[in-house]
């Protein structure tokens, strides 16, 4: 019986830990409601664990033990790192003057009913958490610790919302059988191909069904899962930009470029990340900043396991051409979708009026949309001459002060959608 | 010499011509013609959304030559708050907080400002901003000292009238100095250094450094 006490303490014990981030600062409601959410989960649990002692004369009861604890196990293990990213919700390195605007944001774009927390993380790489078991409503954002207070990096949360829409549009299904029919008829179409497929595979030279269920998922299933990964990326690079224009394509560059050795089976290359956004960027009429795809080099290395395997080598390039093959309607859903929310593309004259006060040093009113204020402060901020009429700002903590008003700007923003009755 | 409300009403409609070079912006925007018509000589500040409080328990004391962190906040001996809109700051009798103003606030070199709390929040024992001044050239939010002095917690609503600025004329020629201040493009309120000059070098030189 320690299998089920010891469960039974477990999940007990963190739901003590919930009840002491009951006693955090939340700088809003969301962060309380998505820890009553988790504590839901949790005593649901526990009950479950309870109630198992109930079931002790039966015959099976030592295989219920080991299911329910097992479970409880995989709950915990699903829902701890959850707490540590509301704790972090609430640390006030985080920018929550941002938090109203990008919330509304993913309201439009998602569900009027959605819930946003704006978090940060101890790995540099911005991630959402999305469809949450007993936490549908809720979407996680987490940008890097070090950058969580920079507003310069919230285009980025643009990408993060397109993985919530991706899943809220059922997409990887969609693009599963696509990404499928794609590779089959690439493979069926050319010889070379096949023949490389028969090889690797030693798929004897009568076999006619090619695409009988053993040979699908022994060949090219991995390459239907990266591609479609690698689809899911590219659709949410184009959502960033598609929301929040030029700034997009900075906020990208800075975390990103000249990127890493290694690259990652279930993004594209990174040059090819680059070409797609900057082709998006031409037929959306966006400006693109000088030189800008010279920032990238292309991923000089593939990942370690795919350069071992010939396999694995053939599937990847199988996964690279089948998404070359979607990028023009991933493109396309990515600027209807957001159209139909009635979302505009950052307006050039309002960044202009904001790029402006800028100069003045200050916040401007009527922005109108977030987009417009981080598309002028990424050009306030890559302008060398910024503030180079007030000698008494320094030049070593223009770029600080300038995010500070950056964000009172946001701040300003979110009182203005407030005073239009938007929650 | 002190403006009227109508000439601060004046000041702030000119500088939100696209043209101004060197505007009088107070941001969020106030209700300008209630300044003009109110006959009064100052402008209502509101709270902002950021504290810091005073950290009583790992720090000996707080001396003088101890200077700010790098980010300017003063970590060492304060704890930083965010409270969010249409929420309250509650502070306790004999407490002492760092506050901001929710308005942005910005000076052309040819005028100059002084801060004083509202004497309704006074008459109930809280006093803001013992006579602040605010140099020419300034632009920032302002950092607020607000004190308990009365019997029983006080609740301060976020958005509340909490300050009154009075704006002078500053004379003399108008160059390109203008406020060095350490607080000048903050959202935030910060602890700042603790000024020091020839005389406290050489009176109290270890306090210097």
């Amino acid at each position: 019986m320690y299998t089920i006490n010891y469960s039974i303490e477990r999940v007990s014990r963190v739901l003590q830990t919930v009840d002491s981030l009951k006693e955090s600062e939340f700088p809003y409601k969301q962060s309380q409601e998505a820890l009553e959410d988790v504590e839901r989960v949790l005593q649901q649990t526990l009950e479950l664990l309870t109630d198992t002692h109930s079931f002790a004369d039966q015959d099976d009861f030592a295989e219920l033990v080991q299911t329910v604890c097992s479970e409880s196990l995989e709950t915990i293990f699903n829902y701890l790192p959850l707490l540590g990213f509301i704790l972090r919700s609430t640390n006030v390195r985080n920018a929550f003057e941002v938090h109203g605007p990008v919330s509304r944001l993913a309201q439009k774009l998602l569900c009027p009913d959605t819930k946003l927390l704006v978090s940060s993380e101890w790995d540099y790489s911005p991630l959402a958490y999305v469809d949450i078991p007993g936490m549908s409503s809720f979407v996680l954002l987490g940008l890097p610790s070090p950058e969580s207070s920079n507003p310069l990096l919230i285009p980025l949360a643009g990408h993060e919302l397109g993985h919530a829409l991706w899943s809220n549009l059922s997409l990887t299904n969609h693009y599963y059988d696509s990404v499928t029919s794609s590779i089959q008829s690439d493979i069926d179409d050319h010889n070379e191909l096949l023949e490389l497929l028969r090889a690797l595979y030693k798929i004897p030279c009568d076999q006619t069904d090619m695409w009988s269920d053993i040979i699908f998922s022994s060949t090219i299933s991995p390459a239907v899962t990266w591609a479609v990964r690698q689809a899911e990326e590219t659709f949410c690079d184009f959502m960033g930009l598609r929301i929040f224009g030029e700034a997009f394509l900075h906020s990208f560059a800075y975390l990103l470029c000249p990127g890493e050795e290694y690259r990652q089976v279930e993004y594209p290359n990174i040059a090819i990340r680059v070409k797609n956004l900057l082709s998006a960027a031409g037929k959306w009429k966006l400006s693109i900043p000088a030189g800008y795809g010279n920032q990238f080099l292309p991923h000089s290395a593939s990942p370690p396991f795919v350069e071992e395997s010939d396999k694995s080598q053939f599937q990847l390039k199988l996964a690279d051409e089948a998404l070359s093959r979607h990028v023009n309607d991933l493109m396309d859903r990515a600027d209807q979708y957001v159209a139909e929310k009635d979302i505009a593309l950052p307006n050039k004259s309002v960044v202009s009026k904001i790029r402006k006060k800028f100069d003045l040093t200050i916040p401007a009113e009527d922005s109108q949309e977030l987009g417009n204020i981080l598309n002028a402060g990424w050009m306030a901020y890559l302008d060398d001459r910024l503030w180079s009429n007030y000698p008494h700002i320094p030049s070593d903590v223009r770029k600080d002060r300038l995010r500070e008003l950056i964000l009172k700007n946001i701040e300003i923003l979110d009182l203005e959608q407030r005073r239009l009755g938007l929650q | 010499m002190i403006l009227k409300g109508s000439e601060i009403a004046r000041q702030i409609e000119k500088g939100q011509s696209p043209k101004a070079i060197d505007p009088l912006v107070i941001t969020p925007l106030p209700d300008v013609k209630a300044i003009r018509e109110s006959g009064s000589a100052s402008v209502d500040i509101h709270l902002g959304t950021w504290f810091r409080t005073l950290r009583r328990a790992r720090i000996p004391c707080m001396k003088t030559s101890q200077s700010e962190s790098k980010t300017g906040g003063g970590q060492l001996f304060t704890t930083e708050h965010y409270v969010p809109f249409k929420e309250s700051f509650y502070l306790h009798p004999r407490s002492f907080a760092l506050g901001i103003t929710l308005e942005w606030v910005r000076l052309p070199k040819n005028l100059a400002a002084v801060v004083t709390g509202k004497s309704s929040w006074g008459r109930r024992g809280l006093i803001i901003a013992t006579a602040t001044g605010v140099h020419p050239g300034f632009s920032g939010c302002l950092t607020l000292e607000i004190t308990n002095l009365g019997e029983i917690p006080v609740e301060i609503k976020l958005g509340y009238p909490i300050c009154q600025l009075f704006i002078h004329q500053v004379l003399g020629k108008e160059d390109d100095l203008a406020d060095k201040s350490a607080f000048a493009l903050r959202r935030k309120p910060i602890f700042g250094a603790a000024p020091t000059d020839a005389i406290s070098s050489l009176l109290c030189p270890e306090e210097g450094k």
